[in-house]
């Protein structure tokens, strides 16, 4: 039967053991003949849903779960429970049918021959996933233009910087024109120019093949532009799916002002002004719930020699931090 | 089929230019191939250069079976070694994904993805040693049962690939155990000895080493026209065997990966 | 006490990996074990001066001296802290990077000499009668000066060959040469008594024979007091030629090292 969904996972759990090591000498010895292992639960009980097309966020702390959970996804992880469906298959039975049609990119990892130049790597991927020529050259012609690295193809893997190999590795995932792309952390490490150009690229492979991707993220601008769904994981947990913008809205309770001054102030001057979460002339920032925002102002506009004045939401990290929090406690 | 051979064209193609990529190396590797291969027949060479029998087998038959071993190595080297030597490295690391992610028989990529050309030399040296023997020992040969050994020769080769793939596997639940591979080209060297050591002991330990035996020794029997039906059988029948045995541990192997790393 | 509490350190690493100590030693065994079983069932040329229990008793020596005297360093140094960069954390601290490895290597030594010594014991038991021991009290304590003085030339010649990797991006084939010519010159196969003659004469020209092969002669009485005391000068002067090299490579290879890693 097949699914109108592309990705349906339901109750997934993920299991690891994981030895204890008792400290000292005296703990090694014992090691050698007996060992303490602690069952580690990854991912608990995760489920959603993903239509075709979506771009979707998956964002959590370290350790949160996040990459169990796509390697699950892409069938490289047994479940230790649940149910997984991607385009109709089970991943974990990797059929060849299914493998060719995702495809999945690890930022801190390496898939590409390091002491041969990229295209090689390219032409086994070209033999691997059976693209015929004529389309291998149209979609490398095309990604190598959209990311402007056709002088560096020749380049062993191993002499390109950092931002040429993250592009090369996208491009090689990318040659089978897969209907599903995993991206686990892709623009980590990178500078804020290629960061951008990689965001381009992803929202325009999107738009272009109606691809679904999956991104995991700890930089939220890579969130910010390029999901409109989000899914927040921690503990293996999922804390909240849905519109990011519903996230932001339902969390900002509070505004972040941020008055810049035309001279120097006193502690005392701002110490009867609740919510003041920082002091740097000229630039003095506030927290305060956005129904005392008018109050707090006029206030502010009778006690502070103020330039200019900006309100804002507050950072999309520190709602992420605040939801991580109140779900840790 | 045809798209596998197209692959491993491709492979061949890739891996020796991966080799010309560093020329130093590249030249030292074949010296020391070079080296190794004329070690494996040399040694045992020298060693029996004062021996008249071994478990009742003459020099020309034990220095028989060890160039068919010199000659399976070779083949061994040549698409297996360099991918079992990087296998712990796969597993501890994480890297596994780039091979599970296509969407070809992961144990075929995991298997021949790394070839190292240059071992074909101890395939060359291992058929002239064999023919030196010939001459030195005016050892009877026919064509005939050069027929017969060829496919035994990999058959023997194969045996040899499915208990590699078995121990390795190990990796996937001790991530410790990095250095399987070495043990196993250790053990393989029992491949240069008549299986006749090994019952000699009469002891069950010793019994289990002697498929690794068999490998090498059928074969080199068959062309020499010593060899007996039963040990071509029980060589078919333990391929067959640790074939199966290779399939259902990848399976348990995959089912148990918890692709370490990041 | 910062020595021994490093030492300790390195031995509790050891003991985690308690899978890969454990395939160390079996390839420690393997070989010295094989070829003890493949001499059981020989018969010499007339006028060849060497008996079963003799060759018995070298390879059953061989056996707890291969574990116990071969240092086999040189891929961390080269690969782990030379190519991919581990050896900045060392550098950067007040403690020399030789005496980490040394204590890291004896470690391992120790933790593998103890379950040799089992394995010893077990293959004693079983091969006792044909066990040739004829050591006095004054040989046992030149032969035991003799082995220390194998160890430390295993290991500095160890380290050199570890260091090349300064010099060298891929220093795999040098590792793969040293590996031959251990195998070839330290006694791996056998007595050098049952080579040719300019074999045996070569080989005790190079350091190699004296880092295995003559550590397990003088343990099995082979050789008389002024032998041994003869054997132990030439370690001497070994050791100092190598410890020479060693120090020139260091300082010469730790300018070239760049600490990018891969």
């Amino acid at each position: 039967m097949l699914s109108m969904h592309t990705i349906i996972a339901s109750e997934l759990t993920k299991s690891y053991q994981v030895y204890k090591k008792q400290p000292g000498f005296i703990g090694s010895v014992k090691s050698l003949f007996s060992r303490e292992y602690e069952s580690v639960n990854a991912v608990k009980g995760v489920s959603f849903i993903i239509d075709q097309g979506e771009l979707v966020g998956f964002i959590g702390p370290n350790g949160a779960g996040k990459t169990t959970t796509l390697k699950m996804l892409s069938g490289l992880l047994y479940p230790t429970s649940g149910k997984i469906d991607v385009l109709g298959y089970t991943p974990f039975d990797r059929k060849h049918e299914f493998l060719r049609q995702i495809s999945l990119v690890m930022g801190q990892k390496n898939q590409l021959w390091w002491d041969l130049p990229a295209y090689d790597s390219f032409l086994l991927n070209k033999e691997i996933y059976g693209v015929s020529p004529a389309h291998f050259r149209e979609v490398v012609g095309n990604l190598v233009t959209l990311l402007d690295v056709k002088d560096v193809l020749n380049i062993q893997v191993r002499n390109l910087s950092l931002g040429q190999r993250m592009k090369m590795e996208l491009i090689a995932a990318l040659i089978h024109s897969p209907k599903v792309l995993f991206l686990d952390e892709p623009t980590i490490g990178l500078d804020v120019v290629m960061q951008k150009n990689l965001r381009e690229f992803i929202r325009q492979y999107n738009q272009t093949y109606e691809a679904t991707i999956i991104l995991t993220s700890h930089y939220m601008a890579d969130v910010l532009e390029l999901c409109k769904r989000v899914i927040v994981i921690n503990h293996g947990g999922i804390i909240y799916d849905g519109l990011l913008s519903e996230l932001m809205r339902s969390h900002s309770s509070y505004k972040q002002l941020t008055f810049v001054l035309s001279k120097t102030i006193e502690p005392r001057t701002y110490a009867s002004i609740e919510g003041v979460v920082s002091y740097e002339h000229p630039s003095l920032v506030l927290r305060i719930p956005s129904n005392e925002i008018q109050k707090t102002l006029t206030k502010c506009m009778k006690t502070l020699p103020i330039e200019d004045m900006t309100i804002s939401d507050p950072p999309i990290e520190e709602i992420i931090r605040t939801m991580f929090q109140e779900a840790t406690q | 089929m045809t798209r596998y051979l197209r692959l491993c064209k491709v492979l061949w193609q890739i891996n020796i230019k991966a080799m010309r990529a560093y020329r130093g190396h590249t030249y030292m590797m074949f010296f020391t191939t070079l080296g190794w291969s004329l070690i494996a027949f040399g040694a045992m060479y020298f060693v029996t250069y004062r021996v008249d029998k071994v478990f009742g087998l003459s020099r020309a038959e034990i220095l028989m079976i060890t160039s068919v071993y010199g000659l399976i190595m070779g083949i061994m080297h040549t698409l297996f070694t360099a991918n079992f030597e990087r296998f712990s490295q796969l597993v501890n690391r994480g890297e596994l994904y780039g091979i599970l992610i296509k969407p070809v028989s992961a144990q075929f990529l995991v298997s021949v993805l790394r070839i190292h050309p240059l071992s074909l030399m101890r395939l060359c040296i291992g058929i002239a040693f064999i023919l030196l023997l010939i001459s030195q020992f005016s050892i009877s040969i026919t064509l005939t049962n050069v027929m017969l050994a060829i496919p035994l020769l990999f058959i023997g080769a194969y045996m040899l690939y499915c208990v590699w793939f078995i121990c390795n596997m190990i990796v996937v639940w001790f991530h410790t155990v990095d250095n399987m591979m070495s043990f196993m080209i250790q053990a393989s060297n029992i491949g240069r000895y008549p299986p006749e050591m090994l019952f000699a002991t009469r002891n069950v330990w010793a019994f289990l080493l002697v498929p690794l035996t068999l490998f090498s020794a059928v074969p080199a029997r068959v062309m020499m026209g010593t060899s007996t039906l039963t040990e071509i059988v029980i060589l078919c029948v333990c391929a067959l065997a640790f074939h199966a045995g290779s399939q259902f541990l990848w399976k348990r192997a995959l089912r148990s990966y918890v692709s370490g790393g990041v | 006490m910062k020595h021994l509490r490093i030492f300790l350190l390195c031995c509790q690493e050891v003991f985690e990996s308690r899978g890969r100590v454990f395939i160390w030693l079996l390839i420690n065994l393997f070989s010295p074990v094989i070829l003890m079983l493949f001499w059981q069932g020989a018969t010499f040329v007339s006028g060849t001066s060497m008996s079963i229990s003799s060759l018995t008793s070298y390879f059953l020596f061989l056996t707890v001296g291969s574990i116990f005297l071969i240092a086999h360093c040189e891929r961390q140094i080269s690969v782990v802290d030379i190519k991919e960069g581990g050896l900045s954390r060392y550098l950067l601290k007040p403690y020399p990077y030789v005496l980490i490895i040394f204590l890291s290597e004896l470690a391992y030594r120790m933790v593998q000499g103890v379950l040799g010594m089992i394995v010893f014991g077990a293959l004693y038991l079983l091969y006792h009668s044909y066990f040739a021991f004829t050591l006095g009290t004054e040989q046992m304590m030149v032969a035991s000066f003799i082995v220390a003085g194998a160890y430390l030339m295993s290991f500095i010649y160890k380290f050199i060959v570890g260091m090349s990797a300064f010099w060298v991006t891929e220093a795999s084939g040098i590792l793969q040469f040293s590996d031959m010519v251990l195998f070839l010159t330290a006694g791996f196969l056998g007595p050098f008594i049952l080579y040719p003659d300019w074999y045996s004469a070569i080989v005790h020209m190079l350091p190699f024979a004296y880092m295995l092969y003559v550590p397990v002669i003088s343990a099995q009485g082979v050789l008389d007091i002024g032998e041994l005391f003869r054997v132990l000068s030439i370690q001497v002067m070994w050791i100092v030629c190598l410890i020479a090299i060693a120090a020139w490579m260091w300082k010469r290879g730790v300018r070239r090292y760049t600490g990018v890693g891969i």
